[in-house]
């Protein structure tokens, strides 16, 4: 018998964290990763790194997330940091609308340095931290709705890093539409070929192989 | 109403036009009216100070003419434009330590002052993330707000390389390049290399901090110690790039002699770049700024023999 844990599929995806300095990348990744929340994490240099396992149905999911640095000045390594990312986060702190003015910034700076293996832009999500300080979004729900599909969001959460709100749900959602751009890839690259699968069924059912 | 309905469309452009006109007129001749004041008020001002000053008032007066001949210093006193930066990042400096955990503490605002005198002082820089640590540690260490200035001053327009810290981050991209960063570890370099790990995503950070919040304080120290005397990537003779590795291998070399322990995790592939024991490297770094000889012969690091040397005191 061959061992179930054995054939667990394994998926490692880069995921980059960017938006302006101070929105909270660095909590969400805590609170995602670490299931903590402090008001003050040290700013960011460069580029800081995050693991996180999840079990995906029957397969496990790898999130290697990398928390880039905000200020503008760093924006000349990006090209570096985003290399092979597979999806990403563009936060925006909804108390500084100017936060949110620099996330068209951000997803054009990610669009012109890195896409996916078939050509298509990387599954980005939207995401409204520090929701838990007063200003509600949901009435802008639709416009915000509208911006997504504009500027080619996957989709927005509201999130707040403190109260624990929407992370690991924006989380699951990023993963699903990696996965499903991943799945685009590999049907593109090998159009005509057969992947053989075991087909316990069939098997049994065939009494001359057996034994 | 019925004069409204009767006018066409053109003839309402037309008349919305006439009344834009009119206002214009209106606001220039009264802009002209108000300099006209001014003049006259500024030609009455002149008179009065040829006449000399009464006494009780030279005191204000002078007061306001200096101001007025300084008033691009002063209105350098609005916000810098890396105020709101600095301001988001003072409760995110070493948050670790007690001095800078508090948000009510001092210490934070004496960072924030420090900061905002730099960015003014170096307009080209103004404020680079990473100076928060670089100016925290200075701070802690020369409890004074003006020597922490500085020491930020000396750091970066001094010891670091040029344009480490500006705009672009120019010369601290020198330490991504590929190769930069290998002949000072090499085995380590060479290992983590066959990993397809990247080492100068770690590298960066440590550089631009001066490894501030990469080691313990008690590691830490000892190697701005030495920093601070011996580092002269600014006046070196030579492309950046040459500087850069030297960081790599001095700062191993240093950190070995400081913290024996970190011997194990730095180790060097070069056989020449052996040290002496950890307990007696770290007495002939006391040794050597204690005392007014020169270092002891055959002190490991390369850089005391070099520029940094007190002129052979």
């Amino acid at each position: 018998q061959m061992g179930g844990q054995n054939l667990r599929k394994e998926h490692l995806y880069k995921v980059l964290v960017i938006g302006d300095l101070g929105v909270g990348k660095t909590s969400i990744i805590r609170r995602y990763v670490h299931q903590t929340f402090s008001s003050n994490y040290r700013a960011t240099i460069g580029v800081d790194f995050a693991l996180k396992v999840l079990n995906w149905d029957s397969e496990t999911v790898r999130l290697q997330l990398w928390d880039i640095a905000g200020q503008e000045r760093f924006g000349n390594m990006t090209r570096v940091y985003y290399r092979e990312a597979m999806g990403a986060f563009i936060v925006f702190d909804v108390t500084r609308p100017t936060t949110f003015e620099a996330v068209i910034k951000w997803k054009e700076d990610l669009d012109s340095k890195v896409m996916l293996a078939n050509g298509q832009r990387i599954a980005t999500v939207l995401l409204a931290n520090k929701c838990d300080q007063g200003r509600e979004l949901s009435n802008n729900g639709i416009k915000m709705d509208q911006f997504c599909k504009d500027h080619g969001f996957v989709g927005w959460f509201e999130t707040s890093a403190k109260d624990n709100l929407n992370i690991s749900d924006a989380a699951n959602f990023l993963v699903k539409h990696i996965m499903a751009t991943e799945n685009d890839i590999l049907k593109s690259v090998v159009p005509d070929t057969i992947s053989p699968q075991m087909d316990s069924s069939r098997q049994m059912s065939c009494s001359g192989c057996f034994k | 109403m019925l004069y409204k309905l009767e006018r066409t469309p053109v003839e309402l452009a037309r008349a919305n036009l006439a009344t834009e006109k009119y206002n214009k007129l209106e606001d220039e001749k009264h802009e002209l009216e108000l300099k006209l004041r001014n003049a006259e008020k500024e030609l009455h001002l002149k008179a009065l100070l040829r006449s000399g000053v009464p006494q009780q008032y030279r005191q204000r007066v002078w007061r306001w003419l200096v101001r007025t001949r300084t008033r691009t210093v002063w209105d350098r006193t609005s916000p810098h434009p890396a105020c709101r930066q600095i301001q988001l990042d003072l409760h995110r400096t070493l948050t670790t330590n007690q001095n800078f955990s508090s948000p009510s503490s001092p210490a934070l605002q004496q960072l924030r002052r420090v900061l905002l005198a730099f960015s003014w002082q170096n307009p080209a820089v103004g404020y680079c993330q990473g100076l928060n640590r670089l100016a925290a540690v200075a701070l802690l260490v020369l409890q004074s707000e003006e020597d922490a200035f500085w020491c930020l001053v000396a750091l970066v327009d001094a010891i670091m390389p040029q344009d480490y810290y500006t705009k672009n981050l120019l010369a601290s991209q020198v330490s991504l390049q590929p190769g930069a960063v290998v002949p000072g570890v090499g085995l380590l370099a060479a290992h983590l290399e066959g990993h397809g790990v990247d080492v100068s995503l770690v590298t960066f950070n440590w550089f631009l901090v001066v490894f501030v919040e990469s080691l313990p304080s008690d590691i830490l120290l000892p190697l701005w110690d030495a920093f601070l005397y011996e580092e002269t990537g600014r006046y070196r003779p030579g492309p950046v790039p040459t500087r850069s590795c030297w960081c790599w291998s001095e700062t191993a070399q240093l950190l070995k002699l400081i913290c024996p322990a970190t011997a194990v995790t730095m180790r060097s592939g070069e056989s020449d770049l052996r040290t002496p024991s950890g307990q007696r490297g770290r007495n002939s770094i006391f040794s050597a700024i204690s005392g007014s000889a020169a270092p002891p012969a055959g002190y490991p690091l390369r850089c005391m023999m070099g520029k940094g040397l007190r002129g052979g005191a």
